[in-house]
């Protein structure tokens, strides 16, 4: 069997994964710095748009069952070989820089909530040797692992969310748009780097195995609820902190701060937001295999193993926060990039049904 | 004159015809003691004997046959050979320590020396019927191995071949209650050493024509019997044909017991978790050959191998089966419970006490810091200490005799935790912990040292990076468990992947009546278990 080979159940439990992976850290505040307690708003529109880009790109991956090109094989047999040049090349920033900004956000929790100060060398090289570790198991093994975890991940979250959930003034939301469609739009654009999740699809096209012919509703499904979650995470999130959420960095530590109704019961709400943390560690696992098949493509090699000096390149960069602040760089990368990322991640899934058809019709006939 | 010489010659007829009446009753006595009686030192003699002649008078083929096979077993005092006379010349060649002897008598030598007109092979083979197994080997390596499990060989003086006949001794224990797996409810027959009696425990519960059973031989210079077991139209034949490529692939002087067996079976070699099951119960066995499994039993070894292996099954104990099954979910989520304790609880005190003490209820942290206070290891230390000890423990008590085994549990318990304790060496909160952990670890008692070893791999890494360290181990652990697959089966299936149908018998167990499809993580060609 092939090691990267996955159902759309696993495909499901991985878009949930990755999608609440990132989003409960430090995007609620950023959204709040933005546009206020509408920060929901601008995270359901996203969703919209990002579950009609990923529609779009399952259909593609039905398209390509047939002859199950790879993503690099379909963008070279249609906008040529320079084209997917650029467009992996875009993808490899992009991950790079979500998967910085994931141990950025993942490091300043564990230094903030759990006050551990761990050398950030020594947490980049774990971080590192788990996806190395993941990447020569194959992308299987990461698939089945974020199964296993899915309803560990989904209780965790749900239960840091009960106790707080009974207790926001929900008025707080009220008026509804006070923030007006333009701010809300211009947030929704700038902060569209954060989203976009389901570009992993892209990178398992010809690995996608429909379990019982169902593709689009086990995904969706799970999307669907990974989804909710997140909203559900903002709304609490602003409304149990109102005008101060924008200076609380990581919005689900504080709210698990609510989660414990006696303090001298200890923090055990710690216990299940470590438990949830896997699954940030699971989603840079799935963004450094996503990066690695990026370069595998752009330099068209086929490693018969797993390449150590592809990973150490990919984990280099992660040694930069060393050196300078991680978050002015990557906010100003991002907001260089923000066009480009756009397209590729809002506009490319749009193209992507026909390249797939385009590209099997001449593997069809060559 | 006349009336004298013919008086004499009376004399002399009837003394001629009692000496002649005289010999034959002699010859049946000697051939009756001969039919009945063990092999003699007397007779050994004359088999040495016999031995030089039977070389002079046969032709090239046996004669070369006969010749390779005692180049063979040269310096061999247990090969016996006898040259019998029933028609024609046959030579009997034998193991004695392989061989019963009253099979030899009763159904070789009897039958031979009661013949008159045997003239061929398969004369003697007719004439062998008595015998349950009786061949005739096509070559000189079928004969080698024949002859070295205990199958006496008649040659004839023509050169056409021999006969083998089955004259096995059948050595071993009796069949009891395995050690390893005793239960409350249900058989308590046990595997035992010999091949035969461990397939006869297996047909006796599958009387059915669909139990096939492949015999292989392993080992150059064991020879072990390695029999392939399982149900035909139940079990996948490419995972049947797989089993029996890699058995006959096996290359290795000898097979000592099924675990020899179990890394070659065992695909990819895993590092940490074995990923063949072996049982010690003909019940256990044939529940997952029913399943669509593969049942490997080695001669000489109690342990039957069965393939496909998955992890759920250390969880599930044989008596699970046999109990309500709603008694058995409980029983099997403390199992599942305790393990993962037994693995986590350790790293987790001690990231809890160096790092995160926040996580402990007030009370219960001042309890610990008092019982603490005055040791002076810090936490990581203490704990890898303790886990350290117990795995030594452990270790020794396996090796020592069950009376010495008792003292030293009580040296261990007494002198090592009690006495540390008050010493002020140990906390006693880190004891607790530990012998909690060395508890919980023996729930699944065939991963009882990989789990072991991973307690104290995660206990080391959480000391040093604390929490990050152990969900880093952890997840390490998952996507290497996740990863795992033989025989066209996932390891950590049915959950991952998931497989609904799977999980009636999971963690949760469905009533026996209930469960009407086999497993489809396990390769089947029936999915139901009706029929």
């Amino acid at each position: 069997m092939n090691k990267n080979q996955i159902d759309s159940t696993q495909l499901a439990t991985l878009v949930f994964t990755v999608l609440s992976g990132e989003k409960l850290l430090q995007v609620p505040s950023l959204l709040a710095k933005d546009v206020g307690h509408d920060s929901w708003i601008v995270v359901l529109c996203l969703f919209v748009a990002d579950a009609i880009c990923m529609c779009l790109c399952l259909w593609a991956v039905k398209i390509n069952l047939k002859h199950r090109l790879t993503f690099g094989t379909i963008l070279q047999k249609t906008v040529t070989r320079v084209g997917k040049f650029v467009v992996l090349a875009l993808f490899f920033a992009l991950f790079v820089c979500r998967i910085l900004t994931l141990c950025v956000s993942s490091y300043k929790m564990f230094a903030t909530t759990f006050d551990i100060s761990t050398d950030w060398t020594l947490f980049v090289a774990l971080v590192a040797i788990v996806c190395y570790v993941a990447i020569c198991l194959g992308f299987n093994a990461i698939a089945r692992t974020s199964q296993l975890l899915f309803p560990l991940m989904f209780l965790s979250v749900l239960t840091l969310l009960v106790f707080p959930a009974t207790q926001v003034p929900i008025s707080q939301l009220l008026p509804i748009g006070e923030a007006g469609v333009e701010n809300i739009a211009k947030s929704a654009f700038s902060r569209s780097f954060w989203f976009g999740d389901y570009v992993v699809v892209y990178f398992l096209m010809e690995h996608v195995q429909p379990k019982n012919n169902k593709l689009f509703a086990p995904v969706l499904t799970t999307f669907a609820v990974g989804a909710l979650l997140v909203v559900a995470v903002n709304v609490i999130f602003v409304c149990l902190f109102g005008s101060l959420a924008q200076n609380s960095a990581i919005a689900i530590s504080k709210i698990s701060l609510f989660s414990v109704a006696d303090s001298s019961n200890g923090r055990w709400d710690w216990l299940t937001l470590s438990v949830w943390l896997m699954s940030v560690l699971v989603k840079v696992v799935v963004f450094f295999f996503c990066a690695y098949r990026c370069v595998q493509e752009v330099l068209g090699l086929h490693f018969s193993k797993t390449s150590l000096p592809v990973v150490l390149a990919i984990a280099l960069p992660l040694l930069v926060p060393l050196f300078v602040s991680s978050e002015d760089v990557v906010a100003k990368f991002v907001t260089w990039c923000t066009i480009p990322f756009a397209i590729v991640l809002y506009v490319l899934p749009f193209a992507m049904p026909l390249l797939a058809t385009i590209a099997n019709k001449k593997e069809a006939n060559p | 004159m006349s009336t004298i010489l013919f008086w004499c010659i009376g004399i002399v007829d009837n003394f001629f015809a009692f000496f002649l009446q005289m010999l034959a009753t002699w010859a049946n006595f000697a051939l009756k003691r001969l039919a009945n009686c063990h092999f003699c030192k007397q007779e050994n003699l004359q088999v040495k004997v016999y031995f030089a002649q039977t070389f002079g008078n046969t032709s090239n083929m046996t004669q070369s046959i006969l010749q390779q096979l005692l180049q063979h077993y040269n310096n061999c005092d247990d090969v016996k050979i006898r040259t019998v006379c029933c028609g024609q010349q046959f030579s009997v060649v034998l193991l004695e320590t392989m061989c019963n002897d009253q099979k030899v008598c009763d159904f070789v030598l009897h039958p031979l020396l009661m013949q008159q007109n045997a003239k061929t092979l398969q004369d003697v083979e007719q004439q062998l019927a008595l015998s349950v197994g009786t061949k005739t080997p096509c070559n000189f390596f079928e004969v080698l191995s024949d002859f070295s499990n205990g199958y006496t060989l008649v040659f004839d003086q023509e050169g056409n071949g021999c006969v083998a006949v089955d004259t096995r001794i059948a050595l071993g224990r009796a069949v009891i209650e395995p050690p390893t797996s005793m239960v409350m409810r249900g058989p308590r027959e046990g595997f035992v050493e010999d091949a035969k009696n461990n397939v006869t425990l297996l047909r006796k519960r599958l009387k059915t024509p669909n139990f096939k059973v492949v015999n292989l031989c392993v080992g150059k210079f064991t020879n072990t019997l390695v029999s392939v077991c399982y149900l035909e139209n139940v079990a996948d034949k490419s995972v049947v044909d797989k089993v029996i490529l890699q058995v006959q692939s096996v290359c290795i002087d000898g097979l000592l017991d099924s675990s020899y067996l179990a890394r070659y079976l065992d695909g990819n070699k895993t590092l940490l978790f074995r990923r063949v099951g072996s049982t010690e119960k003909p019940d256990v066995a044939v529940g997952k050959m029913l399943e669509g499994r593969v049942a490997i039993v080695v001669d000489g070894s109690p342990m039957v191998l069965t393939v496909p292996y998955l992890y759920i099954e250390d969880l599930q104990s044989p008596g699970d089966y046999y109990e309500n099954s709603s008694m058995t979910t409980i029983n099997r989520i403390f199992r599942f419970v305790s393990v993962l304790m037994s693995v986590l609880l350790p790293s987790l005190y001690v990231c809890l006490q160096m790092y995160n003490y926040q996580i402990i209820p007030f009370k219960f942290l001042v309890t610990i810091l008092n019982a603490t206070n005055t040791i002076p290891f810090s936490p990581f230390t203490e704990m890898l200490l303790v886990l350290v000890i117990f795995d030594i423990l452990r270790e020794a008590n396996l090796r020592m005799p069950s009376a010495v085994g008792i003292s030293l549990s009580l040296v261990g318990a007494i002198v090592l935790g009690d006495a540390a304790v008050k010493a002020g060496l140990i906390g006693a909160p880190a004891v607790m912990i530990g012998a909690l952990s060395g508890i919980g670890l023996f729930t699944m008692p065939d991963n009882t040292l990989v789990l072991s070893l991973l307690r104290l791999a995660i206990t080391f890494v959480g000391g040093i990076a604390g929490i990050v360290g152990v969900l880093v181990c952890t997840t390490v652990i998952t996507l290497y468990l996740a990863s795992l697959q033989n025989y066209k089966t996932p390891f950590l299936a049915p959950f991952t992947p998931d497989i609904p149908q799977d999980r009636q018998d999971g963690v949760a167990k469905t009533a026996t009546e209930k469960m009407k499809t086999r497993p489809r993580s396990i390769p089947n060609t029936n999915k139901t278990r009706r029929g």
